[in-house]
């Protein structure tokens, strides 16, 4: 397990993008996502469970996530976040233009020099 | 919580409980890590320190969690509540585009009340509330004099003033100007009037004048006599061509005047002048001290009240009296708000006009609501549906009150367009009796206040229908087999008309009372013939300073040649022509102490009584035996014979003006009484008569400066008005006559109360109409109700007639509680009314008996026709309808 201090830190605008994917296969609580992106990025993205919080309120505030108490599958409470409709439809917006824009850039940086 | 609970929920979620449950989901998180890491075989210790470190700083992450969770529920709290009024509103639509019929009719109605309340307060706001368009308004005052018995005078003397000024500590600044005046302006070779006053140095100043171009003149200016003027934005627009070099002088008879400054458009004080000079004004002793002339305003320092200022300023009369006895007029000080005195006598009319509006607002929204009460009725299977489906109470009262403020607000945005119709209107009718008339608009404020009205209207004329619309179950309408609820007694329908009877007839009496003082007044007796026209000049320059005979000799010209006009029969002349201002002076008669006498004092020419045709009533009028040197000669009114000398012959006796002719401490000279004239009014037919003296122009050449001449004919006024200009020019170009009639002047004093009566009474006959449909509708609703039980009866072999009283006899109950309950309401709200009231009573009968007797009979024609409907039902069809 690799600690956050090692790990990349993310970029602007991300973790939003991070979290609605993580959710769009179904609700999970905060914990649940902090552990599901370590896991899936191999531990090369950390995330600050704080900012992990900050950023469930505001796309919460928004409109995107909508959440719920519920019960985990070893009976602990936890706040459940789920996917809006407007969150899908800006996960689906905010993909597309993300994919877009890595592959320019990275058309850019791995053309050879003339 | 869910969506429609978080809304009705009208305490927004607190802060605490935001944090507790951030709190809980960290605590939650926490857990959750510790669980893991002791899996994964950590001390739960250790796990729980490691948990918090990937916090970061544990206390700050939840400080900044707490406020980002305030953040989300506070934008979620609003967008729910725009998103579920959104609903409402799309359904409220829909509901107002399935019956247009019944909800054009509510928008119209609306739009009436809606509009008149929004037209009138446009004009109470910018006259009533904001009469001043200067700095800290609050704090100007106009200063009166008081004579010995307390009373209030607004004119006061330039030397009391100067003392006044000079002792008080109160006053920031005061300032003094002249009485009404107009004034020649020469232009090359001809001449044209307008509207100037004179004034102290520090007149702008003290009001705090916003100057377009140049500067207030000074203090300096006023005490060097200087000859500087300012103007106004207007004239210096017309008459200077807008030159911001201020060049050209203005002309007054053969002396020119520098302007120094423009004051901005919107400074309008006194009234409709146009050019303010600056003049001096010396103190001054012994009978001059009497002469009060002037009106005088000031501000008063930051923080000091009216009534403080008053009592130093009482302080300062009470030494000036002891200084100098025979001032007349410093037994106190009259300090009033100028915003006050500038409104005036408009202002009980527009506070009528503006409550008159307001009940025809409240028949609008009981008319509403009872009209949606009737509807609620057949909408009730609509809601108990829904209620049925899960909307709780709340919820549908919610949404009959948008429903409500929908129809309202559509109402209100038509009713604004009709406000500012309305104003328009008025404003052509009005506009020249309105303090501040031309800046009336539609602002901010006022378009505030008609979404406000529109919103309060939509849920005053809503809550009663929600409230009772709501209150349905599934259960009761299977009950009744499905059919048209059947509401059984309608009490608030009938509450509601009788509410609407009630205020109609409030407004009906008003206008009543109105009327009949208006009949009164036109029934009353001037005392003189308005049918003549009138030419004021102010005769000055050089040719005539210092030489009253010159004077006397330009009005003897101005005469002669008015009485060439083919047509004109009589040519008199006065100071002071009734119907304007007048001036009175205190009196002493011989061999008596006349301790605080007065009469109203004129200056008159020999044809003057009769020209105005004032009857001779004893004695003889003046004649070609009274001249410049002749024995002082005087005329007195019945009403001063009868004052002071009751029950004896007044001719013969001795009279002096004591107050006006002590003029440069000279002593005032005896006067002989010669003749007795008719009362006149001289201050219009809402003024009182009092006594009242006239002295011969020749014989006070000091007072003949401005003078107004009146000429009778028998030919077309238009055309000797048109000659009446033309010969004044001819006698002299440099003197400038202003030409008008007293028709017309009469006719604008009586505007404001024709036009109060008229409006009082339109708003009147609106409400009688909008009781009316409520009363209709209220009894349709009854008998539609009743017309199964009507339709058994029938069929029982009930006469027409039977049914018929039946009906009636529900609706005398409600429609005479209204009338009871109009009629108290009235009796103590006339009370208010009694200062526009002419010779009339507050609780005239013969008014209340005539609205009464008006509304009943509308009301019963308003009865009658659904009535009627009841006695030719069909009993086969109207037991088969159900």
């Amino acid at each position: 397990m690799t600690t956050p201090d090692a790990s990349l830190p993310l970029l602007k605008g991300t973790l939003d993008l991070l979290i609605l994917k993580t959710l769009s296969w179904g609700p999970a609580h905060g914990y649940h996502i902090s552990t599901w992106l370590e896991r899936r990025s191999g531990g090369t993205l950390g995330v600050d469970d704080s900012a992990l919080y900050q950023a469930l309120q505001r796309m919460e505030g928004r409109g995107w996530l909508s959440a719920e108490w519920g019960t985990t599958e070893n009976n602990r409470r936890a706040r459940y976040y789920k996917l809006t409709a407007a969150g899908r439809r800006h996960l689906r917006a905010e993909t597309a233009t993300w994919l877009r824009y890595t592959t320019s850039v990275t058309t850019i940086l791995s053309a050879r020099t003339a | 919580m869910s969506y429609y609970r978080r809304i009705l929920d009208l305490r927004p979620r607190g802060r605490r409980h935001v944090d507790a449950e951030m709190d809980r989901e960290i605590d939650a998180h926490i857990q959750l890590r510790v669980d893991d890491l002791v899996r994964e075989g950590m001390s739960p210790t250790a796990a729980r320190a490691e948990a918090e470190r990937r916090f970061g700083d544990f206390g700050e992450a939840r400080q900044a969690l707490h406020s980002a969770a305030r953040r989300r529920a506070r934008t979620q709290r609003q967008r729910d509540v725009l998103g579920a009024l959104a609903v409402d509103a799309k359904f409220a639509l829909r509901q107002v585009r399935s019956s247009p019929g019944f909800a054009s009719l509510v928008i119209a109605t609306l739009a009436i009340g809606i509009g008149l309340t929004t037209a009138m307060f446009t004009l109470v706001e910018r006259v009533l509330l904001r009469p001043l368009p200067f700095p800290h308004a609050e704090q100007l005052v106009a200063l009166g004099s008081m004579d010995s018995l307390r009373q209030p005078i607004v004119v006061v003397s330039s030397a009391d003033w100067q003392d006044w000024k000079r002792e008080a500590k109160s006053l920031q600044s005061t300032a003094i100007y002249s009485l009404e005046g107009r004034m020649g302006i020469a232009d090359a070779d001809s001449a044209t009037r307008v509207s100037a006053r004179e004034t102290s140095g520090n007149f702008f100043q003290t009001l705090g004048a916003r100057f377009a171009v140049g500067r207030p003149f000074t203090e300096e200016e006023a005490q060097a006599q200087t000859p500087v003027v300012v103007v106004s934005e207007a004239l210096w627009r017309r008459m200077l061509g807008a030159d911001r070099s201020l060049s050209k002088p203005i002309r007054v008879g053969s002396r020119s005047y520098a302007v120094v400054g423009v004051v901005a458009n919107g400074f309008d004080f006194p009234a409709g002048t146009e050019i303010w000079f600056a003049d001096t004004f010396r103190p001054e002793s012994g009978g001059m001290r009497n002469n009060i002339n002037w009106l005088a305003i000031a501000r008063l320092k930051a923080g000091v009240t009216r009534a403080a200022a008053a009592a130093e300023l009482g302080a300062v009369a009470r030494r000036i009296r002891t200084r100098d006895p025979v001032a007349l007029y410093s037994y106190g000080v009259d300090v009033k708000s100028l915003g006050t005195t500038v409104v005036g006598g408009v202002a009980r009319y527009l506070q009528l006009l503006m409550a008159s509006v307001g009940f025809v607002l409240l028949i609008v929204c009981a008319n509403v609501a009872s009209a949606t009460l009737g509807r609620g009725m057949v909408r009730a299977r609509e809601m108990a549906v829904r209620a049925s489906l899960g909307a709780g109470r709340g919820r549908l009262i919610r949404q009959l009150l948008i429903e409500h403020v929908m129809l309202a607000l559509i109402g209100g945005a038509i009713g604004l367009a009709l406000a500012w119709a309305g104003i328009r209107v008025l404003l052509d009718t009005w506009g020249s009796e309105i303090p501040r008339a031309d800046e009336v608009r539609l602002d901010g404020a006022v378009f505030a206040f008609a979404f406000g009205v529109s919103l309060m209207v939509g849920i005053v004329s809503g809550l009663l229908p929600a409230l009772r619309g709501s209150r349905v179950s599934l259960r009761g309408l299977m009950a009744s087999g499905g059919r048209t609820m059947a509401g059984g007694r309608n009490l608030p329908g009938t509450l509601l008309a009788s509410a609407e009877i009630a205020l109609a007839l409030l407004l009906l009496t008003g206008a009543a009372l109105l009327i009949r003082s208006f009949q009164t007044l036109l029934g009353r007796n001037l005392g003189f013939d308005t049918h003549v026209a009138t030419a004021q000049m102010v005769v000055s320059g050089a040719r005539y300073r210092g030489d009253p005979a010159r004077r006397t000799a330009y009005w003897d010209e101005i005469a002669r040649a008015y009485r060439a006009i083919p047509g004109v029969t009589a040519v008199g002349i006065s100071n002071w022509v009734p119907l304007a201002a007048g001036g009175a002076t205190f009196i002493e008669l011989a061999g008596r102490d006349g301790a605080n006498a007065g009469a109203g004092y004129r200056v008159v020419g020999e044809d003057y009584f009769r020209a105005m045709q004032i009857p001779l009533v004893a004695g003889r009028a003046f004649g070609a035996e009274d001249g410049p040197s002749t024995q002082r000669v005087v005329v007195i009114n019945r009403r001063m014979a009868e004052t002071y000398w009751r029950g004896r012959n007044p001719i013969g006796q001795l009279v002096k003006a004591t107050s006006m002719e002590s003029a440069g401490g000279a002593t005032a000279p005896w006067l002989t009484i010669v003749g007795i004239v008719g009362d006149i009014r001289h201050w219009g037919l809402e003024g009182e008569i009092g006594p009242e003296m006239y002295v011969l122009f020749r014989q006070v050449p000091s007072f003949t400066t401005s003078m107004t001449v009146v000429v009778r004919s028998s030919a077309a006024g238009s055309r000797i008005r048109q000659e009446m200009r033309i010969r004044a020019r001819s006698v002299d170009p440099l003197i400038a006559a202003d030409v008008g009639t007293l028709d017309t002047k009469l006719d604008a004093l009586l505007a404001p109360r024709r036009l109060t009566m008229s409006l009082l009474t339109g708003f009147a006959l609106l409400a009688l109409l909008l009781a009316a449909l409520g009363v209709y509708g209220v009894i349709s609703y009854a008998v539609a109700q009743r017309s199964r039980e009507l339709a058994v009866r029938a069929a029982l072999g009930a006469q027409r007639a039977q049914l018929l009283m039946l009906v009636m006899r529900d609706a005398a109950r409600f429609v005479g509680l209204g009338m009871a309950a109009g009629l108290m309401c009235m009796a103590w709200l006339s009370r208010t009314m009694s200062a526009m009231l002419i010779d009339v009573s507050p609780l005239d009968p013969a008014s209340y008996a005539m609205a009464v007797l008006l509304l009943a009979l509308v009301a019963a024609v308003a009865v009658l026709v659904p009535a009627r409907r009841a006695t030719r039902l069909d009993p086969m069809i109207a037991l088969q309808a159900e």
